[in-house]
């Protein structure tokens, strides 16, 4: 057969990435110099790290469209329906400890104008769980997942887009102080199919997520977008992986931070690999951070390996400061204060990314909490 | 001030370190030397890596992954790569009881 | 011992020659070793003891070499970057003595070493003046040394290491491991463990070295490491080029290097440290180059990677004082069986503190080239600026670039931007340049040069040559 021994040309020498598996003893405890983990709050992220067994689950309120459907599938059958094997602990807990996974289907051809929403809210519990998006071919949808309340939650989310669909994936990171979130999101592009995501992570104590992606074959585009606010004692990471496993594909990553507050920390790792036959494809990262107080720290690694010169080209960029001066000063010479001033910043520089969401209500919530989070260190808006 | 036992004597002979768990946002590493018994956060300011595993010389503690050592007095780096301290903490010693305040960092201005 | 030499590929030779020949260091040669022959292979105490007592050094140098062997037992290889498995430690010579006393002029060497120090053109640059000092290094030992004599009156203290050490004790013990710790990797430890070697710079307050300090490195013997250590120190408002130019003769089996470079650039002084790295592709060259620098000093790393089997260097800048600047220029080539992982860190540690980083590499034929950095900004270090260029060139489809770059932030008052940006030769530029009647070799070798250009020209005019004459030849047969 051609393709074990397109796997085995196509072994990983990198140190970036560990094997996926659902299997728990390929990821053990993390000691905490490992790649993935170097940056992470181990203690914090124990319960999620602990193989320990709970029947709890998060309060579901959900709107599906006309022809939207969902079912509960085996753990065992969850293991078959991925668009890829947990990359963590963390997730490989939560496929295996969750009693199964939630699978929401958009069938092939559906032109679904509301979104698909989903929020899941905690009060404290600790929960492991799996959910499943299929995406028929040739659909066209939004999917809006939020999160809210508070909770110590572990999660493995597969989003596997069918050829030539259109989709628009929401996660959203509503927290209160105290949660504790950690997972892995995968997204399997199809061949021709059209992915955006959009991931904004305002609250919680500690958000961890992985999210991966690669191509079920050749034309596929992905668009990933991000927002974070980190306040004081939070620890906000986004570890994305884009593997260009297939020719003629494209990708774009944009994601935003801002960060305020004494211990305020955001991480933000950006690898992107393009395989020897990924040929004709083009990619570009960017990740951009604006520190608003002393006490912050912001770690940003775009990582990007190539093993083809035949590609369009590839590309990545990394900014973190406090304001851009040069707008800055051009909204003060038109008479606006500084306080004012920066605000404006502020919101123009999220607002690239929020507009993305394609939500108007939800669109405007996330504006209305960017500007409650700038309110902490730079007064009311009045 | 809150004083709370770390260890003993005797689990921590002279020239040597353990960490131990009170409570805080990290282990605490509980060093007996010839000038005395120091208490430390037990990361190390530069790679984040558990300052217990290295080895204590005379007065210092050397973080065994990239060999900076710190001053355990201060909590001073003392060369490379690491530039910031790492938090000391006050040691009580009742008999042979090691009591050390977390809340308290002697070396910290806030 | 058997020698290998240089062999063009001819029209009879069959492929197995051919493939030889590709493995070949082109300007690879090869003395008679008796000086290596005899010395032991594998590092042990005694080995370590023997190197101190050879050299007559005090207590508490032998101290550290023995805390370096220790914690080069205790450290794990590295994993995160090349492969260095092939790597046999228990077959390497920690320390060959190549003659009893240090030559105090030209006329004093060996004839087989003046033989070696003529292909390197060491004379006719002495003749011509073009060199500030020349330190070759000749095996485990600087054999040849002489200092200008302007550069003597000025007080500039050019040594190979270990005179510097036996001369100057006080001034080397207070800088010695200070900026590189014995611990602060596995290949530092090594170093400290078994160095010899290397220079030893001490430039006073105010005086500007108006001309290079360069110094060859080389190894003569099979399997010999080299483990040279060098530690410059700037003092205030002083100036010194130092320019560090490593060649090589062709193994039939690996080789090690692995040198530290500690440099200490005080108040407003200013260091440029050169190296053209072009060790035959059998070495594996694990080599870690740091300064510090205080007050308004500025550091300048011009770093180029071209031969070696395997290079790890990332040349690194603290800035500890206000107002003081690190620079990296960093260019690689990764052919044929190659892997260059280099870059570089800058670490702001204080207050208005600036740096740039700008990285040049190709891969072709199968190499592969990596970007590895760090930028990191600790707390308090305010209005800090710091700039990160990467530019990779991809001329074929086996090749392979990496970029790992990592950003670290503890401070709000700062711009920090990385970019990086991977590329191949466009057709467009071929076809424009064949048309004016090139060859595609010449054509493709153009493009490369140009890219390069940025970096080749803060290079000394020597050099710069050297370095384009290198390009052509690696990128022969790079096309088709």
């Amino acid at each position: 057969m051609a393709a074990p021994v397109m796997e085995a040309v196509e072994a990983l020498e990198s140190h970036l990435h560990p094997t996926p598996s659902f299997a728990i003893d390929d990821h053990p405890y993390p000691k905490g110099q490992e790649e993935i983990w170097r940056f992470s709050p181990l203690r914090a992220m124990r319960a999620l790290l602990t193989d320990a067994p709970s029947d709890a689950c998060l309060t579901w309120a959900e709107s599906y469209p006309e022809g939207v459907t969902t079912r509960v599938i085996s753990t065992a059958e969850a293991q078959l329906m991925v668009a890829e094997a947990p990359i963590d602990r963390v997730s490989a807990l939560a496929a295996a400890r969750s009693g199964g996974a939630q699978v929401i289907e958009v069938p092939a051809n559906a032109e679904l104008t509301e979104p698909v929403s989903i929020t899941l809210s905690g009060t404290g519990q600790h929960v492991w769980g799996h959910l499943v998006f299929s995406i028929g071919a040739h659909s066209s949808s939004t999917i809006l997942l939020r999160h809210e309340g508070s909770a110590s939650y572990a999660t493995k989310v597969d989003v596997l887009v069918g050829d030539g669909a259109r989709v628009n994936f929401v996660s959203i990171q509503d927290w209160d102080d105290d949660a504790v979130h950690g997972g892995h999101h995968s997204v399997l592009v199809g061949r021709d199919a059209q992915v955006r995501t959009v991931t904004v992570s305002l609250g919680g104590k500690v958000v961890r997520l992985a999210e991966t992606a690669k191509f079920a074959g050749p034309g596929g585009s992905l668009e990933q977008f991000g927002l974070y606010f980190v306040d004081a004692g939070q620890h906000i990471e986004h570890r994305l992986f884009v593997d260009h496993n297939a020719p003629h594909t494209h990708s774009n990553v944009d994601y935003r931070g801002a960060l305020q507050g004494e211990g305020a920390r955001s991480v933000w790792i950006g690898d992107v690999l393009i395989r020897k036959v990924a040929e004709n494809i083009s990619t570009y990262e960017s990740n951009k951070n604006l520190v608003l107080t002393d006490g912050c720290r912001a770690d940003s690694v775009p990582n990007l390996e190539i093993e083809t010169g035949e590609i369009e080209g590839a590309g990545h960029s990394s900014t973190t400061g406090r304001f851009d001066d040069e707008q800055l000063f051009y909204l003060r010479s038109r008479g606006i204060s500084e306080a004012e001033a920066r605000r404006l910043v502020v919101r123009g520089f999220f607002a690239d990314i929020i507009r993305r969401i394609g939500v108007p209500e939800v669109e405007e919530h996330m504006m209305g909490a960017v500007e409650r989070e700038l309110s902490v260190t730079m007064g009311s808006y009045a | 001030m809150t004083f709370r036992l770390a260890a003993t004597l005797d689990e921590v002979p002279v020239g040597t370190s353990i960490p131990v768990d009170l409570g805080g946002d990290a282990e605490v590493a509980v060093v007996n030397t010839v000038d005395g018994v120091f208490a430390i956060r037990d990361v190390c300011s530069h790679a984040e890596v558990p300052l217990t595993d290295g080895e204590v010389e005379g007065c210092t503690i050397e973080c065994y992954m990239h060999g900076s050592r710190f001053d355990l007095r201060t909590g001073e780096p003392l060369e490379l790569p690491a530039t910031q301290p790492v938090p000391i903490y006050p040691v009580r010693l009742d008999g042979t009881d090691i009591y050390v305040d977390i809340d308290n960092p002697i070396n910290q201005e806030n | 011992m058997t020698t290998t030499v240089p062999q063009a590929p001819g029209l009879g030779a069959t492929q197995d020659e051919h493939l030889e020949a590709l493995g070949n260091y082109q300007w690879g040669w090869h003395d008679t070793d008796t000086a290596g022959a005899a010395a032991q292979r594998g590092l042990s105490e005694a080995v370590v003891r023997n190197i101190s007592a050879l050299k007559n050094e005090p207590e508490w140098m032998l101290d550290t070499r023995l805390k370096g062997l220790k914690l080069f037992d205790r450290k794990p290889m590295p994993t995160w970057g090349a492969d260095l498995n092939d790597i046999d430690f228990d077959n390497i010579k920690y320390f060959v003595r190549s003659t009893e006393k240090q030559a105090q002029s030209w006329d004093d060497l060996p004839d087989d070493i003046k033989n070696t120090y003529d292909r390197l053109g060491i004379p006719e640059a002495e003749k011509a003046r073009l060199v500030a000092g020349v330190a070759a290094q000749y095996e485990s030992e600087v054999v040849y040394h002489k200092i200008n004599e302007e550069l003597e009156r000025q007080g500039v203290i050019f040594l190979d290491t270990d005179t510097g050490l036996k001369e100057y004790p006080e001034l080397f013990q207070e800088y010695f491991a200070t900026v590189i710790p014995v611990g602060d990797n596995k290949f530092a430890s090594l170093n400290t463990a078994v160095w010899s070697g290397g220079s030893f710079v001490y430039v006073p307050k105010g005086v500007h070295v108006t001309i290079p300090l360069q110094a060859y490195f080389r190894i003569n013997t099979e399997n010999m490491g080299q483990f040279e250590r060098t530690l410059i120190i700037a003092d205030e408002g002083s100036y010194v080029h130092y320019v560090e130019g490593c060649t090589a003769p062709i193994y039939s089996s690996d080789s090690l290097h692995s040198a530290v470079v500690e440099i200490i650039v005080k108040k407003n002084a200013r260091v440029r440290y050169t190296t053209i790295q072009n060790w035959s592709t059998n070495v594996y060259n694990l080599v870690t180059k740091r300064a510090t620098c205080e007050e308004g000093a500025t550091m300048e790393w011009i770093d180029g990677n071209i031969g070696s089997k395997v290079t790890m260097k990332y040349p690194a800048v603290y800035l500890m004082g206000e107002h003081s600047r690190g620079e990296t220029l960093s260019i690689a080539f990764a052919g044929e069986g190659q892997h260059q992982d280099a870059g570089s860190k800058m670490v702001h540690c204080a207050p208005y503190t600036s740096s740039s980083i700008i990285s040049k590499s190709v891969a072709r034929g199968g190499g592969r080239s990596s970007y590895r950095g760090l930028l990191q900004v600790q707390e308090g270090a305010h209005h800090s600026a710091s700039t990160v260029k990467c530019d990779a060139l991809l001329v074929d489809t086996v090749s392979r670039s990496d970029t790992y770059p990592y950003v670290d932030v503890r401070e709000d008052d700062v711009s920090l931007a990385h970019e990086a940006t991977v590329s191949k030769v466009s057709d467009d530029q071929l076809f424009y340049l064949m048309q004016r009647g090139m060859g595609e070799d010449e054509a493709m070798a153009m493009i490369v040069r140009g890219f390069v250009e940025p970096i080749a020209r803060e290079l000394p005019m020597e050099y710069a040559l050297e370095l384009n004459r290198l390009i052509e030849l690696q990128m022969e047969g790079a096309v088709g």
